[in-house]
């Protein structure tokens, strides 16, 4: 057993902290009468996210280091996406609590699972092993299935967290299978030890015919697409987006925007981790046949049908879920761009500043759309909606400039983050690392994008045409409370700050981009005794030649590479 | 003739199949919820080969950590279930249809 030390703690502080407050709401939620309103729980657990946002930003390394004997990474990608991740939650808390007192669900679980799936996030970004993923991953993925079922009287909420659970299992099946195929090319499970595997000279071996053992099936490439579509479902990214419309209206509204926002945000950042580390081969990377094609079909799916599909749909919800599959194939376009060499550093860019616009806005219109309802139910269709913005003027600029962000239309933070994701797509089309057919598809998906991306800019449009509309014919009630407005003001001061003043978040980018790029190096933390002891058993023993009975082979005791 | 990482790949192979064509063809939530059970163990058993053929525990860990996960999830899994059993009396998934109108 190693010991850890000090900085090893720091490294994942935010996280502890997310935990911690997480455990004292719970406690908060024993010792209180049964009647007594849970707000102030609601402003416990957005301080504690404030407060985990605002330490992450401070701990944030000027290098990356490897803490954790190597299985965590701390860097400036883990900081800044557990920031937002912690922000959408602040705003998903407080804009939570008057929403919960009316379906009369007002229980401290509720925040206590917010807290925990922010720290799950967090942990998943700053992964830097295959168990901590999946340790990270699962924290998030079991507080959300609990989230989306929480309205335990409703019908819609039940099933719509049962399709989210099954889908989000069978993605953790998908993950762990396909992480066992990479784990098979030297036994360990750290992303450093896999990605020295896949770059080392003879790797091309693996390719072609991997472990000797299947033959004609390149099985690390099996797990790297296992891996991959994993996350495809966890995004909700087509052609894997069957459980999001669902999920996503069933979901108490307010946990949606987190869900949508913070989770996909958390979801690409952890790819982006893989595809930046260990995966990051030239064989693998650059050709037709690697990921970056992967990426491409599925960020094409995504795109067309997000935005096209999202025109269609007569329920507010319905259709913003709709459209963060297309969110998520923007974000998949980042991707393809992270592939092309001269466009990585862009794209890194892009993404966070995406990440930093629609976790926040998503968590805001969400906020916004759960003070509105009339008795136990909420406004669903645009119908609704109509003349909202003019009877409630605040909540309706609000919801309008959430949704002009998430649109990509100027003085909003989307605005920036889409331009700036587009013209990263369309720069790696020229990059010449790549064939010249690939480069062409990937410019004209870059287009494409562009143009359907205004299409389904329409149908936010729409939403906020019919808040301007003539009024409903259905009464609607607005639900005042101090925490919601609070939770909007914050949505929207960030979203305006951040498309007026993008300077700060460009800053944060670049710098991830710098963190991200750096050679995975030997930065091997203090603590850890002997880093290479796992990599250089598998390459050496070539594994075809290695085939020998299982059960006759003794297991040495000093074998423990941790 | 000897077991070797072939068979323990192929069978896991095998498991993972049975569970993936389950969860194509079966109605039963509680029955859909088993084969992605199965194929959780699918991956821990090619896990836990690979961790053996290799004499590297990593993957013997990860199986561990893998089945506390797991525990876990059923434990969410099955309290929603019970859940759509309240509101539905039944649990077949041509009945979860809410969504549909």
């Amino acid at each position: 057993m190693i010991g850890f030390t000090s900085a090893d703690l720091l490294g994942l502080l935010p996280a502890l902290l997310l935990v911690l407050a997480g455990m004292a709401v719970l406690l908060l939620e024993v010792f209180q009468r049964a009647s007594f309103p849970r707000t102030h729980l609601a402003y416990v657990t957005a301080l504690a996210a404030l407060l985990a946002a605002g330490v992450s930003y401070l701990i944030a390394p000027a290098e990356p280091q490897t803490l954790w004997g190597g299985m965590v990474r701390f860097d400036a990608l883990g900081c800044v996406i557990t920031a937002f991740t912690a922000v959408a939650c602040a705003i998903t808390a407080l804009g939570s609590t008057r929403y919960l007192e009316q379906l009369e669900i007002d229980r401290g679980e509720y925040y206590a699972l917010l807290l925990f799936a922010t720290a799950g996030m967090s942990v998943m970004v700053s992964a830097n092993d295959f168990i901590v993923l999946f340790l990270g991953l699962e924290m998030g993925a079991v507080a959300m299935y609990a989230l989306t079922a929480y309205q335990r009287r409703s019908n819609l909420s039940s099933e719509a967290g049962f399709k989210y659970f099954l889908l989000g299992a069978l993605g953790s099946a998908l993950l762990v299978y396909g992480v066992a195929f990479l784990t098979g090319l030297t036994g360990s499970t750290g992303y450093d030890q896999i990605g020295a595997a896949l770059r080392a000279p003879d790797a091309a071996r693996h390719f072609a015919n991997p472990t000797g053992v299947v033959p004609f099936l390149p099985l690390p490439l099996v797990g790297m697409a296992l891996v991959f579509v994993a996350f495809l479902i966890k995004m909700a990214a087509a052609p894997f987006h069957m459980w999001a419309p669902d999920a996503y209206s069933g979901a108490p509204t307010p946990t949606t925007g987190f869900l949508s926002g913070a989770g996909k945000i958390a979801g690409v950042a952890a790819l982006f981790r893989l595809f930046a580390g260990p995966f990051a081969t030239p064989e693998l990377s650059g050709g037709v046949a690697g990921w970056t094609t992967i990426a491409f079909f599925a960020a094409l799916a995504s795109i067309v049908v997000g935005n096209l599909v999202a025109l269609t749909q007569k329920r507010v919800r319905r259709m913003l879920a709709w459209s963060s599959v297309a969110h998520a194939g923007y974000l998949l376009l980042a991707l393809c761009a992270l592939g092309v060499q001269e466009a990585a550093a862009g794209s890194i860019r892009a993404v966070i500043l995406y990440g930093a616009a629609y976790s926040v806005a998503t968590a805001g219109a969400f906020v916004v759309l759960g003070a509105f309802g009339r008795d136990q139910a909420e406004v669903d269709t645009l119908d609704e909606l109509s003349g909202l913005g003019r009877k409630h003027p605040a909540m309706g600029l609000a919801l309008s400039l959430f949704l002009i962000s998430a649109a990509g239309l100027p003085p909003a933070a989307g605005f920036v983050a889409k331009l700036s994701l587009f013209s990263t797509a369309f720069a790696a089309g020229e990059g010449s690392a790549i064939p010249a057919s690939f480069a062409e598809m990937l410019q004209w998906l870059a287009v494409g994008g562009l143009v359907l991306s205004v299409a389904g800019g329409l149908a936010y449009l729409r939403v906020i045409a019919h808040l301007y509309g003539r009024d409903a014919h259905v009464r609607v009630d607005y639900r005042p409370h101090t925490a919601t407005t609070l939770a909007v003001g914050l949505a929207a001061f960030l979203t305006l700050w951040m498309g007026l003043l993008p300077g700060r978040v460009l800053v944060w980018g670049d710098n991830v981009a710098k963190q991200l790029l750096t050679a995975p190096a030997v930065a091997a933390a203090p603590s850890e005794p002997a880093p290479a002891a796992p990599a250089d058993a598998g390459p050496s023993a070539p594994p075809s030649e290695a085939l020998k009975a299982i059960e006759v082979v003794p297991l040495p005791n000093a074998e423990l590479p941790r | 003739m000897s077991l070797t990482l072939e068979h323990y790949l192929l069978l896991s192979a095998a498991l993972f199949t049975i569970g993936a064509v389950g969860l194509v063809t079966r109605r039963n939530v509680i029955v859909l919820f088993m084969c992605v059970e199965i194929m959780l163990n699918a991956a821990n058993l090619a896990l836990i080969a690979f961790s053996r053929f290799h004499l590297v525990a990593d993957g013997q860990m990860f199986a561990f950590t893998v089945m506390a996960v797991a525990a876990a999830e059923a434990g969410i899994g099955l309290a929603i279930m019970v859940n759509i059993f309240r509101h539905k009396k039944s649990l077949l998934v041509d009945d979860l249809n809410v969504f549909k109108n």
